[in-house]
């Protein structure tokens, strides 16, 4: 199998893109299609300030690095849930920080959940009689946004890819789920004052395609799961788009861009009365819940 | 039957011993794993699923499919 570029042994083969590339090609061909991506959707101009949510995973670290070699102004922010079992925060935390010890132009943030808000996120969800995941997902979003401001951001990046997107576009339509549906997008702008704006760049980025990028890269990454993600619904749903992408190849991207292209075109109508945001009473962050954001109610209710 | 004819292929704590000459997404089809949702790793470097598998040869399958 050789590569469509030079002729060289190729270290990947893409049916749906009917294309083979080299360990040469194929980084550049995955940084190209970022870069298209970012212009395509507008996601954000090479002079605003990034901040990429860096799980130690391959998506986000392979996002860092494509961002960097575009020659973007990406900083990281990583957040220590206090997740223990087998040390997974801990060994997450030492693959961002190997990574950004080895590209010094780029700033790793660090936040410690427990050693800024008392608690991890097992022992809040825990208090709170919630599963880890519904609480993890509302606290990163609060610490990402939070730092982004603060750190005067323009955008928050995260490393979703295809598969991640197309996994959550079959959850949100098997149960109609419209407010998610709605809320789907490959980039949110600012809507209101406060909210920083957020992109996935991979979002056309297989994931297969996104773990060969940091292989080849040399870039490594923590490939032990999070704990609590055992028998997610999302493997589930990626494990039966995988099915039909063998059969079909090509489905999954088009599965998404039709989705993406019917959303701009207006074919997804959200509620009508979305509240305005306000700001949170102790926090400062938005909120559509008067007095107390979710996060700080969740704070202070657990903290009785 | 000769074991120098065989290669070793492993994906977290399994491991399998295969014969060789067939493709490595044969390889990863017969042991019951979808060739779409693991990379494959020779001496470090990432190979094709249509490269043929060599005696001795020690492939690693690599996860790429992640939840949460
Ligand atoms: S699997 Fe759940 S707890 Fe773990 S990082 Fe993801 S959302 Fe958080
Ligand atoms: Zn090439
Ligand atoms: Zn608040």
């Amino acid at each position: 199998m050789r590569c469509q570029h030079c002729g060289e042994v190729a270290v990947i083969s893409m049916p749906q893109h009917r294309l083979k590339l080299c360990e040469k090609h194929f980084p550049l061909w995955v940084e190209r299609r970022v870069a298209r991506t970012i212009e395509s959707f507008q996601m954000f101009s090479s002079d605003d300030r990034l901040l990429v949510a860096v799980s130690g995973g391959k998506d986000s670290l392979a996002l860092w690095e494509i961002l960097l070699r575009l020659g973007y102004q990406a900083d990281g922010l990583y957040i220590h849930l206090g997740i223990e079992h087998e040390g997974y925060s801990h060994v997450s935390q030492s693959y961002a920080e190997a990574f950004a010890a080895t590209h010094p132009d780029a700033t790793l943030h660090l936040v410690d959940v427990r050693a800024r808000y008392g608690r991890s996120i097992p022992e809040l969800a825990r208090e709170g009689g919630r599963r880890a995941c519904s609480r993890c997902g509302m606290i990163k979003r609060y610490i990402m946004n939070r730092t982004a401001r603060e750190g005067d951001y323009d955008a928050i990046v995260t490393g979703h890819n295809l598969d991640d997107e197309a996994a959550q576009l079959l959850q949100n339509n098997l149960y109609w789920l419209r407010g998610y549906l709605q809320r789907q997008a490959p980039v949110l702008p600012q809507t209101c004052q406060g909210l920083v704006r957020k992109a996935k760049p991979l979002c056309l980025v297989a994931e297969r395609e996104s773990a060969a990028y940091t292989f080849v890269r040399g870039i490594e990454y923590i490939q032990q799961e999070c704990p609590h993600s055992a028998g997610a619904t999302s493997i589930f749903h990626k494990k039966i788009l995988n099915d039909m992408e063998r059969r079909s190849p090509g489905t999954k991207l088009q599965y998404y861009q039709g989705f993406v292209r019917a959303r701009q075109d207006g074919f997804i109508i959200g509620d009508e009365d979305t509240p305005p945001l306000e700001e949170c009473e102790r926090c400062g962050q938005p909120t559509t819940a008067n007095a107390l954001c979710a996060f700080c109610r969740m704070l202070e209710t657990e903290e009785t | 039957m000769d074991n120098n004819h065989e290669a070793t292929l492993k994906y977290h704590e399994q491991e399998w011993q295969i014969n060789s000459g067939m493709t490595i997404r044969h390889a990863i089809e017969k042991v019951g794993l979808d060739p779409q949702s693991v990379l494959a790793i020779r001496q470090k470097k990432l190979v094709n699923h249509q490269t043929i598998v060599e005696p001795k040869d020690e492939i690693l399958l690599v996860n790429v499919i992640s939840g949460g």
